[in-house]
C-alpha cells in the first residue's frame, strides 16, 4: 500500500509540473527558449539524464563480476570526463547561441556548412538511441514489477504513460525540472545504499572481508582491459551525448552554465562512487552462497541489497530512485531522437515546413517512439551493460570528434566532418564483430574517427573563415 | 590505521583533486 501511495505522489508531482511548464513554441519545447536561470537545475538534470537504470542496476551489480578494475576506472573516468565536460560547456553554449542551433546535428551543420552531415548524424542518433531506449524501458518495467507487484507488461505500460505525458506536454522545460527532482531522489538512493553496505559491513572493516581476487586490479572473471574499455565508452557520453548537450543549450547565459559546472561534477562524483562500489562492497556483507545467483544476473543485486539491508519502506525509495534514473534518461533521449527525425531530417527534406507543424510532429513522433521502443522491449537480451556501452559510445564518439575540433580548430571542413562520422561508425561496428575483444570498439572509433577527420580536413580546401563564428577568447 | 585498499584511497584522492582543479578554473573565469 505504501508503495502505491509513494508512486501516486510521484506521478502527481510529474503531472503538475508538466502542466505548469507546458510549451507552445518549438524553441520553448526543444531548448526552453534558452531561458533556464538555475545552475543547480541544469547541473543535476544533466546528471540524472546521463545516469540511467543501466547505471543504477547494471553499473551497481557489475562490480560483483568485474571487481576492483571496474569500480576504480568507472568512477575515475566519470568524474574526469564530467569535469572536462563542464570546463568546455560555456564554449559549447556560446557556440550554440551564436549559430542559433536548437539541436546538436543543427549546430554541427552550421559550424561545418554541411546539411548532409547533419542528416547522417541524425540517422545514426535515431538508430542507436532507439537501441538504448529499448534497454532502459526493459529495466524500468522490471522496476515497476518489483515496486507494485504487477506483471512486466503492466510495468511497461505505466512507464510509457508517465514519460509520454510529461514529454508531450512540457518538452525540455518539464524534462529539466522533473529530472532535477529525479536526480535528487537518485542521489539519495545511491548514498543510502552505500551507507547501508558500509554500516552492515562494519565500517572500514568491510574491506578485510572482501576476497583478494575481487580487490585485485588485474580483474578476476572479467579482464581489467574489458572494464577499462566499458568505463571509457560509457563515460565518454558525458562529453558529447546530444541529450545532455541540449541541457547546456537551454541555459539563459554563460554564468548559469559556468555554475552548473559546480553542481554537476559533485553530483556525478557522489553518485558514481556510491553506485559503482556496490558490487564489491556486497562481498563484505553477504556470503558467497547468498551472492551466487547474482553472478549470473548482476542486474538484480541492487534490489536485493535494498530489500535485505534497508528497513521496510526504504526499499521502495531505492526502486523509485532506479525508476527515476530510467525515466530521466528516457525522456531526454526521446526528445533528441525525435528532433533528429523531425527538425533535422524532415526539415532538410522539406525546408518550407513551419515551426508550428514541426512542433506538433515532435510531440506526436516522440510519443510514437516511446510506444515503439516499449513494444520492442517486450523481448530483449538479459544483461544491460554491453548494449548500453556500445550504442551510447557510438553516438558520443560521432559527436565528440566534430564538436571538439569544431570549437578549438578552425581548419576542420565539412568533408572532414562527414568522413569522420562514417569512419567512426564503420570502425566501431566492424571492431565489435571482428576485432580483439579486449580492446573496446569505442576506443578504436575515437582513434580512427579522429584520424579520418583530420586527414580529410587537411586534404580539402580550408573553410571560408567568415562562416566560422569564433567562440574562443573572452576568458584569457 | 587501515582505511581502505590503496587503489580506492587513490581514487578518492584523485576525485578530490579533479574537482578542486575544475572549481578553481570555473570560479576564476569571468563571463564573456
Amino acid at each position: 500500500m505504501l508503495n502505491q501511495i509513494l508512486l501516486v505522489a510521484y506521478v502527481a508531482v510529474i503531472v503538475v509540473l508538466s502542466i505548469k511548464l507546458r510549451q507552445g513554441t518549438f524553441a520553448g519545447f526543444v531548448i526552453s527558449d534558452r531561458n533556464v536561470m538555475y545552475p543547480a537545475v541544469i547541473g543535476i538534470a544533466f546528471t540524472a539524464a546521463y545516469f540511467s537504470a543501466a547505471s543504477f542496476l547494471g553499473g551497481g551489480g557489475y562490480g560483483l563480476i568485474a571487481g576492483f578494475p571496474w569500480v576504480i576506472w568507472a568512477t575515475f573516468m566519470h568524474v574526469g570526463f564530467a569535469c572536462l565536460a563542464w570546463l568546455m560547456a560555456p564554449k559549447i553554449w556560446e557556440m550554440a547561441k551564436s549559430y542559433d542551433a536548437k539541436t546538436v546535428p543543427q549546430l554541427l551543420e552550421r559550424r561545418y556548412g554541411s546539411p548532409s552531415g547533419r542528416v547522417l548524424l541524425a540517422m545514426i542518433m535515431l538508430v542507436m538511441y532507439t537501441v538504448y531506449l529499448i534497454a532502459i524501458f526493459k529495466g524500468c518495467a522490471h522496476l515497476f514489477e518489483g515496486l507494485l507487484g504487477i506483471t512486466y507488461i503492466q510495468g511497461l505500460l505505466i512507464a510509457v504513460a508517465i514519460v509520454a505525458i510529461y514529454y508531450a506536454i512540457g518538452g525540455l522545460p518539464a524534462i529539466l525540472w522533473i529530472s532535477f527532482i529525479q536526480g535528487i531522489i537518485m542521489l539519495g538512493g545511491a548514498v543510502l545504499l552505500y551507507v547501508a553496505l558500509l554500516y552492515n559491513g562494519g565500517g572500514a572493516e568491510i574491506w578485510a572481508k572482501i576476497p583478494a581476487n575481487i580487490i585485485s586490479m588485474s580483474g578476476d572473471i572479467v579482464p581489467w582491459q574489458t572494464s577499462v574499455g566499458s568505463a571509457f565508452s560509457i563515460s565518454l557520453g558525458l562529453l558529447a551525448l546530444p541529450d545532455l548537450l541540449i541541457m547546456i543549450f537551454s541555459a539563459k547565459d554563460s554564468r548559469v552554465v559556468r555554475f552548473a559546472g559546480i553542481y554537476s561534477p559533485i553530483a556525478i562524483g557522489i553518485y558514481a562512487l556510491c553506485i559503482f562500489s556496490i558490487g564489491i562492497l556486497a562481498y563484505g556483507v553477504f556470503t558467497a552462497e547468498e551472492l551466487a545467483p547474482f553472478i549470473k544476473n548482476p542486474d538484480s543485486l541492487v534490489p536485493f541489497v535494498a530489500t535485505s539491508l534497508l528497513p521496510p519502506g526504504f526499499d521502495a525509495i531505492i526502486l523509485l530512485a532506479a525508476i527515476s534514473a530510467a525515466m530521466s534518461t528516457i525522456s531526454a533521449i526521446v526528445l533528441v531522437t525525435t528532433t533528429s527525425l523531425t527538425a533535422d531530417t524532415l526539415k532538410f527534406l522539406r525546408p518550407e515546413i513551419s515551426d508550428d507543424r514541426v512542433l506538433l510532429l515532435t510531440r506526436i513522433v516522440g510519443v510514437l517512439i516511446i510506444v515503439v521502443s516499449a513494444l520492442m522491449a517486450r523481448n530483449v537480451p538479459e544483461l544491460i551493460v554491453p548494449i548500453v556501452s556500445l550504442s551510447m559510445g557510438v553516438i558520443a564518439c560521432c559527436v565528440f570528434i566534430p564538436l571538439i575540433f569544431g570549437i578549438y580548430w578552425d581548419r576542420g571542413t565539412s568533408t572532414g566532418f562527414v568522413t569522420g562520422l562514417v569512419a567512426t561508425f564503420v570502425s566501431i561496428v566492424a571492431w565489435n564483430f571482428y576485432g580483439n575483444p579486449l580492446i573496446h570498439p569505442v576506443m578504436v572509433g575515437v582513434v580512427v574517427g579522429t584520424v579520418a577527420y583530420l586527414a580529410a580536413s587537411l586534404a580539402t580546401k580550408p573553410p571560408d573563415s567568415s562562416q566560422i563564428i569564433s567562440v574562443r577568447g573572452g576568458e584569457e | 590505521m587501515f582505511l581502505a585498499p590503496t587503489p580506492y584511497l587513490a581514487l578518492l584522492a584523485s576525485i578530490i583533486i579533479m574537482l578542486v582543479i575544475t572549481f578553481f578554473v570555473i570560479l576564476r573565469r569571468s563571463d564573456a
